[in-house]
């Protein structure tokens, strides 16, 4: 590497900042390639050498500015992270037509364990006398069996994921309205108005990631061209 | 006047003319300006690649005096957009012309 290479070293490490080792390469390659054509340009044009240098990287202009708009358009580190930690979950998901059959226990052992529940709380409901260990017995059963149904209907709409025909951003449109709209029904089943505040902080961590993990997602689908989603990314 | 985002249109020009480079499209932009528009070199590829993720410019492997280059092209969507783009400019800048030519 030359000595004066240095000014674009330190322009590409500014303008790579938080970009995916794939991105920051692309980045480095076509910059590079760039700011050597320049300089050949401004020493052919009988320009000293350093003055080239200096002229090839103020041509460039600001690196943060640079970078703002990379991000935008590239994948950062935390979007490839992502990227590949779906890729293992969608993987290990539909890895077998087998495995694929056998994730519907999980939603099917919980519709049981919610009917059993509800069952309970509906037996021995008459017998409940408020202020006493029945009572509390049966606001238990009652909250189990909405956690449970809450749970099979949730795992039933992620496992069946595999099985589904989704493979065009339409479809996959439809699927995440479809997905959203039962989140949200189902946080209705949920919401404890007695015990809202004092669940509240829980609700909102576990919301937070899935904000999180569906803003990085929205991101991802700008940056990626349809034809080459991975099927992770259409739900 | 907002240059950065009539960036793309330009672009899009520079490369119906035909296949080029990042560098290449920059000077042509710059020439063809007459200097006018001298923009800094750095945003261009950013430009680029959103052309490219949007399916309006393809890239491809390429070399120039035995070095490695990206080239883009354009493609039948980008030059779509490029006529609206050109459509849509010229409705600007006579409704301009107008407003200032009576001031």
């Amino acid at each position: 590497m030359r000595p004066n290479m240095t000014a674009l070293d330190t322009w590409l490490a500014k303008a790579t900042r938080q970009l995916s080792a794939d991105s920051a390469a692309q980045v480095r390659a076509e910059i590079a390639q760039h700011y050597e054509s320049s300089r050949e340009d401004a020493l052919a044009s009988g320009v000293a050498g350093d003055e080239a240098d200096r002229a090839a990287i103020a041509a460039l202009g600001d690196p943060k500015s640079a970078n703002g708009q990379y991000r935008e358009i590239l994948l950062t580190r935390s979007e490839a992270r992502l990227l590949r930690s779906s890729a293992c979950e969608a993987k290990f998901f539909s890895a077998t037509r087998l495995r694929k059959r056998l994730l519907f226990l999980i939603p099917a052992a919980a519709a049981t364990c919610a009917a059993a529940a509800y069952g309970i709380a509906t037996l021995t409901a008459p017998f409940v006398i408020p202020f006493t260990a029945s009572a509390s017995a049966n606001a238990t059963a009652n909250l189990i069996a909405r956690i449970a149904i809450v749970a099979a209907i949730l795992t039933a709409v992620v496992f069946a994921v595999p099985l589904l025909p989704i493979y065009t951003p339409t479809r996959a449109r439809i699927y995440r309205a479809a997905k959203w709209l039962t989140v949200i029904a189902l946080s209705m089943i949920l919401w404890d108005r007695a015990h809202f505040f004092e669940w509240s902080w829980l609700v909102l961590n576990c919301f937070s990631f899935v904000v999180w993990t569906e803003a990085k997602r929205m991101s991802l689908r700008r940056k990626i061209p349809a034809a080459n989603w991975p099927k992770h990314l259409y739900l | 006047m907002n240059f950065k985002g009539a960036l793309p249109t330009l672009i899009l020009e520079s490369l119906a003319q035909g296949p080029s480079h990042g560098y290449a499209i920059a000077q042509s932009i710059k020439s063809r300006s007459k200097g006018i528009l001298d923009f800094k070199e750095g945003t261009l590829y950013p430009a680029l690649h959103k052309l490219e993720t949007s399916g309006r410019v393809e890239s491809y492997e390429g070399s120039e005096n035995n070095r490695p280059r990206r080239y883009y092209r354009i493609t039948k969507s980008g030059r779509g957009v490029l006529a609206k783009d050109r459509a849509e400019w010229r409705a600007i800048s006579q409704a301009v012309t107008v407003i200032l030519g009576e001031a």
